[in-house]
């Protein structure tokens, strides 16, 4: 118990600092401070474990990935301004954000009527769009309701408003296929054999 | 006032642990962006289960003709090609959560593999299944819906008849759906599917 009174100072600081730094980048992951000494605060060494130190080091690494990508902006506007982002790490930014949000706020309701609807009105078929995979497709870009399921399915929120009914099925007045009994048709055959598909 | 001061001192590093913890782990979880691209999951593991398990979800299959007897059935939707998933192991079959449940108004599904990676499938010997042959499901209910077999085909996986597999039914039916006729060695997989069609008998 008989710490000097400068090394308790040292530590408090220490400790207040390291919650400080941790706790702001939790709650704004974007927040840009590049010359944070992050885990390698000295003050931390002798409370941190193995589980902390691998667990601060992912989180480190994500921090520097968020503000890289950002420049400062919001992870939705950094998607916006740059059509040209690589198609799966907009996937993955999907993951984050909510999708369904960030559709509502543009255009949700709009967008919902026409997906759903005939697919003859409406205008923004390919526009790049905050969230999903940075298309936004009508019901009408899809061969088949099958093909519509599966982009529903695969970018959760739907942000292309593909289920505007919000009932799980893609697209089923604009195919037809409303009251059918089964749902979806699934495409082709079946793969239950062999190996499984790469 | 040196005990004071220690505990703050561990006061702010259990709030540092705690925090980092929680702060540290969500953005890996939620995989950041510019990190590798996901394989994709395996057919069945991305379908959540379900909050409340309707009381027709189906549990278990079984097949005495053919010595089928399942474990629980796995929930399949559709795959990114949009063509249905398929479990991802020999001995699982798994049925179509965008159908009707078995015994259910309308054509329920259970798909199986023949074989999977060397080892037999679940629906091995489903070509052999005959008309009048018995399948029972059992429900999360308690209940069993009891099917009678009338016809098993099989087609060429590109001319696969959707709409007779799919399509709706006057009764609640059942398809059993695997793969058979020649193997491909070149894609690693049958050209054929096998379907076993039957009725509904009774609800047990």
């Amino acid at each position: 118990m008989a710490v000097p009174r400068r090394t308790r100072l040292s530590m408090l600081a220490a400790a207040a600092s390291g919650a400080l730094v941790v706790t702001m980048a939790g709650t704004a992951l974007a927040a840009d401070r590049p010359d944070d000494p992050g885990c390698s605060e000295p003050g931390l060494a002798e409370v941190r474990s193995e589980l902390l130190d691998d667990a601060c080091a992912a989180f480190v690494t994500a921090r520097a990935v968020a503000a890289d990508a950002t420049l400062g902006t919001t992870p939705a506007a950094a998607q916006d301004d740059d059509p040209d982002d690589d198609p799966d790490e907009e996937a993955e930014d999907s993951g984050d954000d909510d999708g369904a949000d960030d559709d509502a706020d543009d255009d949700g309701d709009d967008d919902g009527d026409r997906d759903e609807g005939d697919g003859d009105a409406g205008s923004g078929g390919n526009e790049i769009r905050a969230g999903g995979t940075g298309r936004d497709r009508d019901c009408r870009d899809f061969a088949s309701q099958a093909d519509a399921q599966a982009a529903l399915e695969a970018s959760p929120g739907d942000p292309e408003r593909l289920d505007a009914d919000d009932d799980g099925i893609a697209c089923e007045n604009h195919f037809g296929t409303e009251g059918r009994q089964v749902a979806v048709h699934p495409k082709g055959g079946v793969a239950t054999g062999g190996t499984p598909r790469p | 006032m040196t005990g004071p001061a220690l505990r703050a001192v561990l006061a702010g590093a259990a709030a540092v642990l705690t925090a980092g913890l929680t702060a540290c782990g969500a953005p890996e979880a939620a995989t950041p962006a510019g990190a590798p691209a996901a394989a994709p999951a395996a057919p069945v593991e991305r379908i959540p289960p379900p909050a409340t398990v309707p009381e027709t979800t189906p549990v278990e299959l079984g097949v005495p003709s053919i010595g089928v007897r399942t474990g629980p059935l796995l929930e399949l939707g559709i795959d990114a090609a949009g063509a249905l998933e398929v479990p991802p192991d020999a001995a699982t079959a798994g049925w179509f959560s965008l159908a009707p449940t078995p015994g259910s108004p309308g054509p329920a599904v259970i798909a199986g593999h023949v074989d999977f990676e060397g080892a037999p499938g679940v629906f091995q010997r489903l070509d052999e299944l005959q008309p009048g042959d018995e399948v029972t499901v059992t429900r999360a209910d308690g209940s069993t819906a009891v099917f009678s077999t009338y016809l098993v085909e099989r087609y060429p996986k590109d001319r696969f008849p959707t709409e007779r597999v799919y399509g709706d039914t006057s009764g609640a039916e059942l398809r059993l759906i695997t793969c058979g006729g020649a193997f491909d060695a070149g894609s690693g997989h049958y050209r054929d599917n096998v379907v076993a069609y039957a009725r509904l008998v009774r609800l047990a």
